[in-house]
């Protein structure tokens, strides 16, 4: 299963990072591709519709584990699986952003694609985090 | 004018006050409260007094009797009266002005003046008196005397008065007939003045008097003794005092010059550490309660110098008892066991209506006996453990409310676990009662529970003391060799050397050189093995025996030893060789050092023999429990009969979980396993009780071995193989997505089995429509009890199956969000646990219940089942439960606003969580109590309990706490600590029972809250505004249902303290945005 992982660093706090992660109906502020969430989600369950595409539904499922202090975001159409974790930066008031991709063999195609999106998720998601608090 | 008033116990009782005779009255108890308390200086509290004097009556009517005997006495002190001190509490003899023989007698003795000491000793202590106490003291006033004698006698020798020393001998003998070594001591000296035929009369009293008395003959010394009855040789060892040594180089010492083989040895060297244990039983006996440690190397002298303490104390009136564990692997609860059951007295009574007695008969099923027990009620193990516990803290608590009680548990590094438990929770409840409890371990090597069940205790400030014992100095080891043998200085020097400060070597090996046999530098097993080499075939075999039995054995367990044609007369003479000791009524070795050196010398084949033969004596014995099963499993594994061992390990274990000691039935199928050729039945075993001990991992490691031994074909096993699971997967771990996996494949398996009971496929059913409804798929599960209601339409079911399909009804409806709908069949569930006798089932359901009511937001219903919860739960010893049902009372009574009457339910459940003293349930209640004071404005008191909450890991959402948290301290003022505890939020671990999609609408909220405090208008509106339409989209039913089943699955409850209302957090965060943006008007003053 093709996997990969990135991680990026900014100088907001983990609190105002969280606060994005754990809100699926901020998604579109951040995840590239993410053209809009339905606004009557369920917590945990929700539908995300790509850009361009609001007639293409994606439910997801955001997971927490309390024991590896991540968010698990799986999509539930093409079983793509993203492992938010967030820590403490050195200075004790900074983030350290990390994630994980794991990909399905039957889209392997799209790893090239997701390295992108996500690196410039990520992107997105520190700059939005520092202005956001 | 002072007064003083003379109390002569020596003898019989005489008073004077002045030199005029006190008329007492003539009863007994009277005259002797008065001297009881004249040797007991200091206040006595009267549920003492009462113990100790009327042990048998009850306590208004022993305190009636108090009171009239104190009245008594200060009728017939007169113008004394007044040195009598009483209160409710307390009662005391004022020392200052009265003068006690025997105290006088005591300090005379230590000041060295031996001759008048003796003098003030006219008779023997209260002579005409016949109670308890009274003949423990008379008996240590005449071990006192005799020690007092026997010095004035050693004085008398080695000044050259024999004459003079006989005398004090003959008046020694007269004291103490039974003391051996008295006797020996004036035979010796008989011989010494030429008076042989004296000296054979004085052996035939003592042989004869022994006999009479103890049915046990002089010891191998003293027969030795009188054999030679001959002066010593100029090469022979000399003896103490006669000033010059023999020739170091003695090829051989006779036994002669033994100065005694099995007396205990006195206390040397370790006064320091007796006077600090003495400390804490003088704290004990006023009332307070502790634990202490005495922590040394093996052979130190823990045992000797705990004993010494005990002795003083049950002189000072304590009742005392010692447990140890068995040196192969005992069974649950063996420290415990038969010290409790020892220090109930003859006679003694238990209150026969009480919940604890019938639960510590389970425990003590010997002592049972002294009761009519009625049946427990049944619980889960977790639950049974924290009820049989509670029964020990009760018993203890019965004891020492007579007299102050004094435990000693040996040897805590070979203890089992559930000893251990078991101490952790008794071992803090102490401190209002008067139990000292004296542990004593070896610090190597490490054993993590040992440590973790002392730290426990201290963390609590329940282990007062921990004494670590070094080696004795050189002087206090010559001390001992010279208590042993009489032996050349140079010999004795290398002795001193050798031992390197350890008594037990010096002991030993001081014996093993008098014997004439061996060199200082033998060791322990070279010294025992000569020891043994010394008795007869017999002697040796009894030794052997004992050492292969790894434990004390009962006389009459010794009566019955295998092997030996006359196991009495082998013990008589095992016991001279110096390597046993009686303690109370058993017979053991010293020392399990000792122990193991003889052990260890046994040839393997001889040893096997050895195990058979008390494995087949163990078998033949009518008895039962968990000691024998597990006694009886060891034996044969030694003795290499594997799978009958295995046999007797499945019933330790089934014994061990009748006791809830998981631990061990966990062991004991380990074992099993290991052994049994066809494993399978022992592995699901192990899997469950794994289960149980919530250690998930391990139960599938040993529920899959055991897949994989079970016959594809054998339907039957395997269905029950995957029932079974499916249950402790309801039960010992709340874990549903397994539990259906195990119910699906019990169903597959039925599917291949045609006409299998109707009820199986029931069971299956409903098990796995509970595992749907809480964490798969409700519509599933709905159609899965439809599959159910055929087998069952018209039927009267099993108890326990209408509750399992009640309790999946139940939690189906819930899930789907129809909360009121759920009532019935959860209310149905309870009824069908309560006929099966099983509170702790009713109350699960019951507290579903009055989860879903909440949920509904009908709080007054949510009451009516927490109150129906309370009978089930607080009567029946369900501790755990009760902090639930009391925490979750209050929470309810919270949201009614009866914030009163939910601090009341919020002490009991404190109380209840304090007596489990489990952190983790304590932090519960913390929780709960910051919600309250929350609620009720008190900010800075509910931040410390949101902190205590979380300090405990509590079993809560800790982002969910801490968040409230900060609104209590935004709201409090403290806004740089708000916002503390808001970036810590985004660092606690989070699960699907935090409502994470909940969070960030609070923390929102509380942001708001801070940003109005500061002034900031426009960041307040904007996360109030953020927050308020968070909440809105978290409004409906089956998100609120999917939530109840995820505080179910994570935290073990359903939700009333955590309790989650985004209706009405959105109504509260939409006034707060109101009261920003139309501030007239309204009630939100704090955001204005």
């Amino acid at each position: 299963m093709p996997t990969f992982d990135d991680h990026a660093h900014t100088t907001a706090s983990p609190a105002a990072v969280w606060k994005l992660l754990y809100d699926p109906t901020r998604f579109t502020e951040w995840w590239i591709g993410v053209g809009s969430v339905d606004a009557n989600a369920d917590g945990s369950d929700y539908t995300m519709y790509p850009d361009g595409y609001p007639d293409f539904p994606m439910p997801q499922t955001l997971r927490a584990d309390g024991r590896q202090a991540q968010v698990t975001i799986s999509c539930l159409v093409s079983d793509l699986r993203f492992v938010w974790q967030l820590m403490l930066g050195e200075d004790g008031q900074s983030t350290d952003i990390h994630v994980h991709v794991d990909i399905p063999e039957a889209e392997a195609a799209r790893l090239d694609t997701q390295r992108e999106v996500i690196h410039g998720s990520l992107t997105r998601l520190a700059a939005l985090a520092r202005v956001s608090l | 004018m002072l007064l003083m008033l003379r109390i002569h116990a020596f003898g019989e009782l005489e008073v004077d006050l002045d030199s005029d005779p006190v008329a007492l009255r003539r009863g007994h108890l009277v005259r002797s409260l008065l001297v009881w308390l004249a040797l007991h200086p200091g206040p006595h509290p009267r549920a003492r007094l009462c113990g100790l004097f009327w042990p048998d009556a009850p306590d208004g009517k022993a305190r009636a009797s108090l009171r009239s005997a104190v009245w008594a006495l200060r009728i017939g002190l007169g113008s004394a009266a007044g040195l009598l001190y009483t209160d409710r509490d307390v009662i005391e003899l004022r020392r200052d002005e009265v003068w006690v023989d025997a105290l006088e007698f005591d300090r005379l003795r230590a000041a060295g003046h031996l001759e008048q000491a003796v003098t003030i000793c006219r008779g023997e202590l209260l002579a005409a008196h016949d109670e308890d106490w009274v003949r423990r003291s008379r008996d240590e006033y005449g071990r006192r005397l005799g020690v007092a004698l026997a010095g004035l006698a050693a004085a008398a020798e080695s000044g050259g008065e024999l004459a003079r020393a006989l005398d004090w001998a003959r008046r020694r003998v007269t004291v103490r007939p039974l003391d051996e070594e008295a006797g020996r001591e004036l035979i010796r000296l008989s011989t010494a003045a030429g008076d042989r035929a004296a000296a054979l009369a004085s052996f035939d009293r003592l042989r004869d008097t022994l006999r009479a008395e103890l049915g046990i003959d002089p010891s191998p010394s003293t027969l030795a003794l009188v054999d030679k009855l001959c002066p010593r040789t100029d090469d022979a060892p000399t003896a103490p005092g006669s000033g010059t040594p023999a020739s170091a180089a003695a090829p051989s010492t006779p036994p002669a010059a033994l100065a005694s083989l099995w007396a205990a040895t006195p206390l040397f060297g370790r006064s320091d550490e007796l006077h600090r244990l003495l400390d804490c039983w003088h704290q004990v006996r006023a009332g307070t309660g502790m634990v202490v440690e005495v922590t040394a190397e093996g052979g130190l002298g823990k045992t000797r110098l705990v004993e010494e303490v005990v002795d003083i104390a049950g002189r000072d009136g304590a009742r005392t008892a010692i447990g140890a564990p068995g040196a192969l692997g005992g069974a649950p609860y063996e420290l415990w066991s038969e010290l409790l059951a020892e220090a109930l007295e003859p006679g003694e009574r238990l209150p026969g209506d009480t919940l604890w007695a019938d639960d510590l008969a389970r425990l003590l099923p010997g002592v049972a006996a002294h009761w009519a027990a009625s049946s427990p009620v049944a619980a889960a193990p977790q639950h049974d453990q924290i009820r049989l516990f509670e029964a020990v803290v009760e018993f203890l608590g019965f004891l020492a409310a007579r007299r102050p009680l004094v435990v000693v548990l040996e040897d805590l590094h070979n203890a089992d676990p559930s000893s251990l438990e078991l101490l952790r929770y008794a071992g803090r409840r102490l401190c209002r009662i008067p139990v000292l409890i004296i542990l004593t371990r070896r610090p190597l090597p490490p054993r993590p529970s040992v440590d973790g069940t002392l730290a426990a205790l201290r963390a609590r400030g329940s282990l007062r003391l921990e004494l670590s014992l070094q080696p004795l100095s050189p002087t206090a080891i010559r001390h001992i060799v010279r208590q042993q043998a009489r032996l050349p200085k140079s010999v004795e020097a290398r002795i001193v050397a050798a031992v390197d400060g350890n008594p037990l070597l010096a002991t030993e090996t001081a014996r093993h050189v008098a014997h004439g046999a061996g060199d200082p530098a033998d060791g322990l097993r070279i010294a025992t093995g000569s020891a043994l080499a010394r008795l007869s075939g017999a002697g040796r075999l009894f030794l052997e025996l004992m050492a292969a039995a790894g434990r004390d054995l009962s006389r009459a367990e010794i009566a019955g030893l295998p092997l030996l044609a006359d196991p009495a007369a082998a013990a008589t003479e095992a016991l001279g060789g110096g390597l046993l000791r009686v303690r109370d009524t058993a017979v053991g070795y010293r020392h399990e050092s000792l122990r193991q050196a003889v052990y260890d010398d046994i040839p393997p084949l001889s040893r096997a023999r050895l195990h058979d033969a008390l494995a087949a004596n163990l078998a033949a014995r009518d008895t039962s429990g968990r000691r024998r099963a597990a006694e009886l499993a060891r034996h044969l594994r030694l003795a290499g009969h594997h799978h009958r061992a295995a046999a007797e390990l499945r019933h330790a274990a089934a014994a061990a979980r009748e006791v809830a000691a998981m631990a061990e039935a966990a062991e004991y199928l380990g074992q099993a396993v290991e052994l049994d050729p066809d494993p399978a039945g022992p592995l699901l075993e192990l899997a469950e009780v794994e289960a149980w001990r919530g250690l998930l991992a391990e139960s599938d490691a040993a529920f899959e071995r055991a897949l994989t031994l079970i016959p594809a074909a054998d339907a039957d096993a395997l269905l029950d193989a995957w029932l079974r699971r499916g249950r402790w997967l309801r039960g010992g771990i709340c874990h549903p997505r397994e539990a259906r996996r195990s119910y699906q494949a019990a169903l597959d398996v039925l599917d291949r089995v045609p006409g299998a009971d109707p009820w199986i496929r029931v069971e299956a059913l409903a098990g796995m429509a509970w595992a749907e409804a809480v964490a798969g798929d409700p519509e599933q599960a709905a159609a899965l009890l439809r599959e159910v209601d055929p087998f069952t339409r018209g039927r009267t079911l099993p108890d326990l199956i209408a509750h399992d399909i009640g309790v999946a009804r139940g939690h189906a409806l819930l899930r789907s969000g129809e909360f009121a709908s759920g009532y019935g069949p959860l209310i149905a569930a309870a009824s069908a646990a309560r006929r099966a006798g099983r509170p702790d089932m009713a109350y699960s359901a019951l507290a579903s219940a009055a989860g879903a009511a909440a949920c509904a937001g009908d709080f007054a219903r949510a009451l009516d089942f927490v109150e129906r919860c309370l009978p089930l739960v607080a009567p029946t010893g369900l501790t755990r439960l009760a902090v639930y049902a009391y925490t979750g009372q209050a929470a309810v009574l919270r949201r009614l606003g009866r914030t009163g009457e939910a601090a009341d339910a919020l002490r009991l459940a404190a109380d209840a969580a304090n007596r489990l003293g489990i952190t983790a349930f304590e932090g519960l209640v913390h929780a709960e109590a910051g919600q309250l004071a929350l609620a009720r404005g008190e900010f800075d008191t509910a931040a410390a309990e949101f902190r205590a909450a979380l300090a405990a890991e509590a079993p809560i959402s800790r982002p969910l706490t801490r968040l409230r948290l900060a609104e209590a301290l935004a709201r409090g003022g403290h806004g740089a600590e708000a916002e503390s505890e808001i970036e810590a939020v985004a660092l606690e671990p989070v699960s699907d029972s935090d409502f994470p999609d909940t969070l960030v609408a609070r923390m929102n909220r509380v942001q708001g809250l801070l940003a109005a405090a500061t002034g900031d208008h426009a960041r307040a509106v904007a996360r109030l505004r953020a927050a308020a339409a968070g909440w809105q989209r978290r409004t409906s039913a089956a998100t609120i249902g999917r939530r109840y089943a995820a505080n179910i699955i994570d935290l073990g409850r359903p939700p009333l303290s955590g309790l989650v209302e985004p209706e009405r957090e959105y109504q509260l965060v939409t006034a707060e945005l109101a009261a920003l943006t139309h501030p007239a008007g309204s009630p939100h003053a704090h955001l204005r």
